[in-house]
């Protein structure tokens, strides 16, 4: 394989520049929102004390879990050796720390207390998953962070494989612990599931890839530099194991909760008659997020098209979107089990379905976050060279 | 409202310099009510000042403060020799009865005006069982459990269990997460969506944290019991029982030894402070 | 190297934006305009104001840890035993609001510009029934001895003057 040359984009064009406003537009929108919920209080959201999680939660949660698998690319290159994908470690370590910055930021500013970052910073209970997030979430952007110096800077190039293997751990841990604040919760039917953490490992695998490969194809669109069909036929093909793989972790998870008497209504209810969440989990989860991505990735007749890349990468966005809506709303709107086997009815909502709408500013909220993270990518490939020169198939 | 000015220029005086030793000798000179029952708690609060020009708290219970009226006017304190709980004998419970609710939400300052972001720190749940028509009206509000899920899961330890087994928010760290509120198995805490005005000075609550039932904490520590026991032996059936869980000799130990009782989600083995009879 | 006049101005302009807390305070001083605290209604405070002037939010943070902690609540060594103290009605017969400058408390902090966040969650009107006027008395441990017949039947002591 020929050296490759790193070159920053030019970031001159009317598109860069369209592009980046547009997100300046939507960041701006979503910190106008976080403003007036800090100011005016939650009761302009959607969220109630039933439904104390949103769509902020929804993208956050996803955009976390998608930013350790962004960094699939570079841990195959480094930590598994695979030369072909070392062009575009750099490229999946910075998408790493953008999304997962994006998916913090709206984290925070949704809290009931904004204010009080620091005394998140300060104060902590060791007991707690979320208080141990806090140091993986900070952690991984120290560690990415590191990597990527490590692989820019080419006198440190020795410990790539080094500090490449501590960022793979890092991100193993990291989405263990986002998948056990769900995973933990024994309180609620819908979720009280060890595989839980396992599962938002092949989540983070699929979504994280799914979202490089857009960002790869389009940038190397935007800056009209090459990108070669074999690189990303590579890709897709692990993108398709990866979806797969969700769809094992979803069908062992429910089998398992259909399995046990205690956890039938309230998978009942997310996969028979839940109405909304039942739809998404299905042609959300199911369809858009696992077997339409692998038909088009796979069947003769897409299986060499670019453009079914695309979509396919794009349906695994959409689709792990929803199941992400699915996971964190659905699971709170089938009501608590206070009295198991009882009929139940209180001024508190008990055994009813909760109602949730997301209202605008906290759907403002989760698109600034996620405007945050591709700024954050935009302006930094502009900055430094992350991107190769050119993803040419090797004429060899 | 005033107070004689002698034991805080005393105070002031000691802050100037005179030793530790001299400090806990004049602590000695004034015992603190019920001291005996203290124990522990009492040692780790007592002065550490040695020589301080300006008092200083260190960390959450390290105090360099001299207690200006610690002979006379302080109350005993939360401590473990004592576990609070509550005995709710469904059988007493009139469906239609709502004045534990009342009681607490006028004491409290709560309002439930029937919209999903109001905050209940407590309910009475209408429960049947279908198959067999059995059914009972159940007061419903925080559970103060031994192992509390919404503890162990607060990042900042905001969420707290007192040392005679109180479950509270400390709402000054609390930073308004709510993962406390997707951990408790009882939808016991409520977040406060707007801003509010005029709470009870002895209730403070405010937009953007988490808050549940206190078990009246002020009252308790005052020596009286929840607001909901006292309004459900006077206007109610008189179905709740407040008492000290670890008192042989208690009312709610007696009646907890003399008939069966069950936990809310016994099976989670939260070790709840409170106990229903009668479901 | 041309730039460098232009790099030091802007340096120097954040220099003097930065440090905007000491020349604010410093003008204020000039102008010779000290805080307007309304008068309190108590003979002298729990500490002398000397100390209080400087030290008041360690106090308050003591008793805050202590309080919701420690279930120790002292009489009037607390939030609203300063509010029963420090806040009284105004001409007009109402209490002055959170945000007025005729609030005890903002009358010094509007002054230095240091922004608190007590009274989001604590009142900051006076409520002559709390803090208790009377001393809490007796074991607590007897206090609490309720019998399940309940009613009048309550066992308790120390309860004069305790919270309503």
């Amino acid at each position: 394989m020929s050296a490759i040359h790193y070159r920053e984009i030019d970031g001159q064009s009317a598109g860069f520049w369209g592009l980046a406003a547009l997100l300046a537009v939507l960041m701006a929108a979503g910190l106008t929102a976080a403003y007036f919920m800090a100011h005016i209080g939650h009761i302009i959201t959607g969220m109630t004390n039933q439904v104390v999680w949103g769509v902020p939660h929804v993208f956050a949660v996803f955009l976390i879990v998608a930013a350790s698998g962004a960094l699939n690319t570079a841990s195959i290159a480094s930590v598994f050796g695979k030369v072909a994908y070392k062009p575009l470690a750099r490229l999946s370590g910075l998408l790493a720390i953008a999304l997962l910055l994006g998916g913090l930021a709206i984290l925070v500013l949704d809290l009931g207390r904004p204010d009080r970052l620091g005394i998140a910073m300060t104060h902590y209970n060791f007991r707690s998953i979320f208080a141990w997030n806090i140091f993986l979430y900070t952690g991984f952007v120290a560690v990415t962070g590191w990597y990527l110096w490590v692989m820019m800077e080419r006198r440190l190039n020795r410990y790539t494989r080094m500090v490449g293997t501590a960022a793979f751990l890092w991100r193993l841990i990291l989405t263990t612990g986002t998948g056990s604040i769900f995973g933990f919760l024994v309180a609620r039917q819908p979720y009280d599931e060890a595989i839980m953490a396992p599962m938002f490992i092949g989540m983070s695998f699929s979504f994280g890839l799914a979202i490089f490969i857009l960002v790869l194809m389009a940038v190397f669109k935007g800056t009209g530099r090459s990108l070669g069909d074999e690189i990303l036929m590579r890709l897709k093909n692990l993108l398709g194991v990866f979806a797969a793989a969700v769809l094992y972790f979803l069908l062992a998870f429910h089998i398992t909760k259909l399995y046990e008497a205690e956890f039938r209504g309230a998978e009942a209810f997310l996969l028979w008659d839940g109405g909304i969440y039942t739809f998404l989990f299905w042609f959300g989860a199911v369809f858009l997020g696992g077997a339409l991505p692998m038909l088009l990735f796979w069947l003769p007749q897409t299986r060499r098209s670019r453009a079914a890349v695309g979509w396919g990468s794009a349906s695994v966005v959409v689709g792990g979107l929803a199941l992400m809506y699915d996971i964190i709303i659905g699971g709170q709107a089938w009501p608590l089990s206070i009295f198991p086997g009882m009929h139940v009815s209180s001024s508190f909502y008990d055994g009813v379905v909760n109602f949730y709408a997301p209202s605008l500013p906290e759907c403002a909220l989760a698109l600034g976050g996620c405007a945050l993270a591709l700024f954050i990518t935009l302006f930094a490939l502009k900055l430094l060279p992350f991107l190769p020169e050119t993803l040419a198939d090797e004429e060899a | 409202m005033s107070q004689p000015p002698g034991p805080m220029l005393k105070a002031a005086k000691t802050r100037r310099g005179r030793g530790a030793a001299q400090e806990g000798q004049s602590n000695e000179e004034h015992p603190v009510p019920g001291r005996a029952e203290q124990g522990i708690d009492e040692v780790r609060r007592r002065f550490v000042g040695a020589a301080a020009v300006s008092a200083l708290v260190l960390a959450p219970g390290v105090s360099l403060f001299a207690y200006a009226e610690a002979g006379g006017n302080r109350a005993a304190g939360a401590s473990s020799k004592r576990r609070w709980g509550l005995l709710i004998d469904t059988t007493r419970c009139k469906p239609s009865c709502t004045a534990c609710v009342s009681a607490c939400s006028s004491y409290n300052g709560w309002k439930n005006e029937g919209r999903p972001t109001d905050a209940q720190w407590i309910r009475k749940v209408q429960v049947s069982d279908p198959k067999t028509g059995f059914s009972r009206s159940v007061p419903v509000m925080c559970q103060h459990c031994g192992n509390a899920p919404c503890v162990e899961v607060c990042p900042t330890g905001a969420s707290f269990r007192r040392a005679d087994g109180i479950v509270l928010v400390d709402r000054h760290i609390c930073i308004g997460c709510r993962f406390c509120m997707m951990a408790c198995p009882y939808k016991a805490r409520s977040f406060i969506s707007e801003n509010l005005t005029d709470q009870k000075p002895w209730a403070p609550r405010g937009k953007g944290t988490v808050e549940g039932c206190t078990l009246c904490v002020p009252r308790v520590d005052a020596g009286k019991i929840p607001a909901c026991v006292e309004a459900c032996s006077r206007e109610g059936g008189g179905a709740m029982t407040f008492g000290d869980l670890k008192d042989p000799g208690s009312a709610i130990r007696r009646a907890l030894a003399e008939h069966p009782s069950v936990q809310l989600r016994a099976d989670l083995m939260l070790d709840t402070g409170v106990h229903y009879q009668g479901l | 190297m041309r730039d460098r006049p232009v790099i030091l101005g802007v340096l120097a302009l954040l220099l003097v934006i930065l440090a905007a807390p000491f020349w604010h305070g410093a003008l204020a001083q000039t102008h010779g305009a000290s805080p307007a605290v309304p008068p309190a209604k108590g003979a002298h405070c729990v500490r002398p104001v000397a100390w209080m002037i400087k030290n008041h939010m360690k106090l308050l943070m003591q008793l805050r840890y202590e309080a919701v902690h420690e279930g120790i609540r002292h009489r009037q060594e607390s939030l609203p035993g300063c509010m029963n103290c420090h806040v009284s009605r105004l001409p007009d017969g109402k209490y002055p609001s959170v945000t007025s400058k005729k609030f005890f408390c903002n009358a010094c902090h509007d002054y230095v510009g240091v922004r608190i966040d007590c009274f989001s969650c604590h009142t900051n009107r006076p409520d002559a029934a709390y803090p208790a006027a009377e001393e809490v008395s007796g074991s607590v441990s007897v206090a609490h001895r309720v019998k399940r017949d309940g009613g009048s039947a309550l066992e308790r002591a120390g309860a004069a003057g305790d919270p309503p």
